[in-house]
């Protein structure tokens, strides 16, 4: 009776399991797969599809203290380099951190109040910024306060950089990297510094943060000054009840696990969200197409006659139809969302080639002396293609439907590629397209490229290794020993 | 004695590339309560067609199916396919298959599988069924236990018990037996056609019992017939038949089993068994006829009583 229960065994799912184990292509399916299971309810949980679907969005202006195509941060331990990251400073934070200075001060017999803001921060990286901008949040009713903005870089030079008039009383932004006033300014001041004309513009990030000799002419060879940076801020405020916050953010070049794309977004939700589309959705069509061949296919072995030609011609036809021609003709004129274009692939999948092989199988099966004998024990059609047909050519059917899971997944990948994808959705098509749109590979983000693609391939390797596992068990001939 | 089982006529032939086979060819042969009929003859000669005739289990290919089957006085060949497969199938004709092993559906216990015909016709629960099954494995000689294991777990023979358990289970009149014991080794082959005698006289059922081993057919058969390319060319009771054959075949056919104590020279029939397709005019037999006569090519010889209850297809009688 030992004997009995260890052969048992191997018909469950334990066994099964064990069995896979025992492959070194399966164990390491099953472990990538895993991962990326544990992955995708890990996401779905902690990022629920309505936030993932704002913040991919970037609604609120969500992202505007990321900046723009910002590398993993984890890019320093691979090159070496300290790659600047956020520093964001806030005035509402006076007290609660060091380095910063708010002072209000009424001007007797008026009703204007003195500003004075100081910003105190070092600069330890090894590259400049990739963008300043300064943030006010003003309270006033008429009259916007007048402010003043110096900079002072840690050889104590101060700078002033501009005067400025808060335009609205909500939130105001100040792009520093960009204002024209500021850029002429610090041209200016770097030619007079250096004694030298520069042939091309310096960007503002540059002139800030830089060390000012000649290297600074060339954006080749301008090296940042490390040290402590001050930024200061004096202002008047015209009214009794006016007040006024400062938020400056200088903008690093490396930003999460992940990085950020030309919009600023981090790339973690895409990635993240991502995996649970791309499995759910191969792994679906895979498994909806695969039954449905399967009932066609036993249909029509067990059926003969003219429902078995009717469906072969059927397949004959549907497989010289351009499916992905079709399935881009649909998707262009529709803006389909990812369920929707699930159900295409399946329409246009119906009656695939894996119907042929499927019915040959049946058709062997079909002969078998111990169906003839459950024939002839009066055995109902039925009874005979669930009991015993299907459960025969289910086995190798499996490995069949775990490697065609990558196909899909690529499918998916490909349209959003295409920009016919779902378009609300974050996925790793929608990133290579974003990036491939965005000159990913001409400006050196490979990062923005590599990551979805990764993800795919590992998707795909996944399922592949987990396929040759399963086929090697199902398929006697293959096994080793 | 009334008659269980009466065939009258009966016509099956298959279509095929090359051409109509005529499988079984106008053949009639009738059956008691508690009696063998062994059929017997050469491979390829039609008796596994004549079976499967009888129990309506006709290939897609079927050409033509005709003739009158009569059980229990009733003509079932009238029935429809929903009837004969109701009543007819499993409850009064039950059938033992050509190999035991593939016979059984590899993916299913034993159990389960002995039970199928109960579940399917007497519409019983698995728990009811399984308790018959039980009595019906222990009947051919096997251990409750086995029930709960795949068809590969076990030996030939076993696989043979729990075909004729299956066979038995819904307690059939008749139990058509398709060679067998064809794939069993000697000791396994008279532990099973014990285990038939012992069935037999138990459950007083009536066996078509369908070989090529005549010397094994000895064993069981009260009546038996010898087919040749489609035909039944010889009936009679085995007293006669064992001792007597009278069809030139037949005699062939004795004379070429081995027997243990005696020294005897082997016969063998010259030439192959003829095409079904094109079956010689005439008597069937006539190319391999050793007392074959010019009237042999010409005219078909008619079924002939030559002595009571042995009937001879031939023109020498």
């Amino acid at each position: 009776m030992i004997y009995l229960s260890t052969v048992g065994a191997e018909y469950s799912i334990k066994g099964i399991a064990k069995e896979i184990l025992s492959y070194k292509s399966g164990v390491i399916g099953i472990a990538i797969l895993l991962f990326l299971i544990f992955l995708s309810i890990y996401t779905v949980i902690t990022i629920p599809y309505d936030q993932a679907i704002r913040m991919w969005r970037g609604e609120d202006r969500m992202w505007i203290e990321n900046p723009r195509n910002a590398v993993p941060i984890w890019y320093k331990y691979i090159f070496g380099k300290n790659i600047p990251e956020n520093i964001a400073i806030d005035s509402r934070d006076f007290g609660k951190k060091l380095g910063i200075v708010k002072v209000i001060s009424d001007i007797p017999g008026t009703n204007f109040k003195k500003l004075y803001i100081e910003f105190t921060f070092t600069y330890p990286y090894d590259d400049f910024p990739s963008e300043i901008n300064v943030f006010f949040f003003a309270k006033y009713n008429m009259n916007a306060p007048l402010l003043y903005i110096y900079w002072i870089k840690p050889n104590n030079r101060k700078i002033e950089l501009l005067s400025y008039i808060v335009r609205s009383p909500r939130e105001d932004i100040l792009y520093l990297s960009i204002n024209p006033v500021i850029g002429n300014k610090l041209q200016n001041y770097i030619e007079k510094t250096v004694g030298e004309e520069s042939e091309v513009f310096i960007p503002v990030e540059m002139a800030l943060f830089a060390v000012e000799d000649r290297t600074l002419l060339s954006s080749l060879t301008a090296k940042p000054l490390n040290g402590v940076y001050k930024v200061i801020i004096e202002g008047m405020l015209f009214e009794k009840d006016a007040d006024i916050d400062v938020r400056l953010v200088v903008y690093g070049k490396a930003w999460g696990m992940f990085g950020t794309d030309d919009l600023r977004r981090d790339l973690l939700i895409p990635i993240l969200w991502g995996t649970p589309v791309a499995i759910s959705f191969g792994l679906s069509a895979s498994l909806l197409i695969s039954i449905i061949h399967l009932i066609i296919a036993v249909a029509s072995g067990w059926y003969g006659k003219w429902v078995d030609s009717l469906i072969q011609r059927l397949t004959e036809i549907y497989m010289i139809i351009p499916f992905l021609s079709f399935l881009i003709l649909i998707a262009t004129f529709y803006k389909l969302n990812i369920v929707i274009i699930l159900m295409i692939i399946i329409v246009l999948n119906i009656f695939g080639g894996g119907i042929k092989s499927t019915r040959a199988l049946v058709m062997q099966i079909k002969n078998y002396p111990y169906i003839e004998a459950a024939l002839a024990y009066g055995a109902s059609s039925r009874r005979i293609i669930f009991l015993y047909i299907i459960p025969k050519i289910l086995p190798p059917m499996v490995p069949g439907l775990i490697s065609s899971v990558p196909g899909f997944v690529f499918l998916e990948a490909g349209l959003s590629f295409l920009g016919l994808g779902d378009p609300y959705l974050p996925t790793w098509g929608k990133v290579i397209n974003d990036a491939f749109t965005g000159g990913a590979m001409y400006k050196g983000y490979y990062y923005w490229v590599l990551e979805p693609s990764l993800m795919l391939i590992l998707t795909a390797l996944a399922f592949a290794f987990l396929g040759f596992a399963l086929d090697r068990i199902v398929n006697p001939k293959l096994k080793e020993m | 004695m009334k008659k269980l089982l009466d065939v009258k006529n009966l016509y099956l032939y298959f279509a095929t590339r090359k051409g109509i086979v005529k499988a079984v060819d106008n053949v009639s042969l009738s059956l008691n309560k508690g009696e063998t009929l062994a059929l017997v003859g050469e491979s390829g000669c039609g008796k596994s067609s004549l079976a499967k005739a009888i129990i309506r289990l006709l290939p897609r290919n079927t050409h033509t199916y005709k003739g009158e089957v009569y059980l229990n006085g009733e003509n079932i060949m009238e029935y429809g396919e929903k009837k004969f497969r109701k009543e007819v199938r499993w409850k009064k004709i039950s059938m033992v298959f050509q190999g035991a092993l593939n016979s059984l559906n590899p993916i299913l216990k034993v159990g389960f599988q002995i039970a199928e015909p109960l579940i399917i016709h007497e519409n019983m629960s698995k728990e009811g069924a399984y308790k018959r099954v039980k009595e019906a494995v222990k009947l051919v000689g096997l251990h409750e236990a086995f029930i709960d294991r795949y068809p590969f777990e076990l030996s030939g023979g076993m696989r043979q018990r729990v075909v004729i358990a299956m066979a038995l289970v819904t307690r059939p009149n008749i139990v058509i037996l398709d060679e067998p014991t064809s794939a069993l080794d000697v000791i396994t082959q008279a532990n099973i056609m014990n285990l038939l005698k012992r069935l037999k006289a138990e459950f007083n059922l009536s066996y078509i019992y369908i070989t090529h081993d005549i010397a094994v057919s000895s064993e069981l058969a009260d009546k038996v017939a010898v087919m040749y390319a489609g035909k039944i060319v010889e009936i009679a009771s085995s007293e006669i038949f064992y001792r007597n054959p009278s069809h030139p075949y037949a005699k062939k056919l004795m004379a070429s089993v081995p027997t243990l104590r005696s020294e005897k020279k082997l016969d063998f029939i010259p030439g192959a068994p003829p095409s079904l397709i094109n079956p010689p005019r005439g008597c069937r037999f006539h190319p391999r006829c050793p007392n074959a006569m010019p009237i042999c090519r010409r005219e078909e010889p008619k079924m002939k009583e030559v002595e009571p209850e042995h009937f001879v297809k031939c023109w020498l009688y």
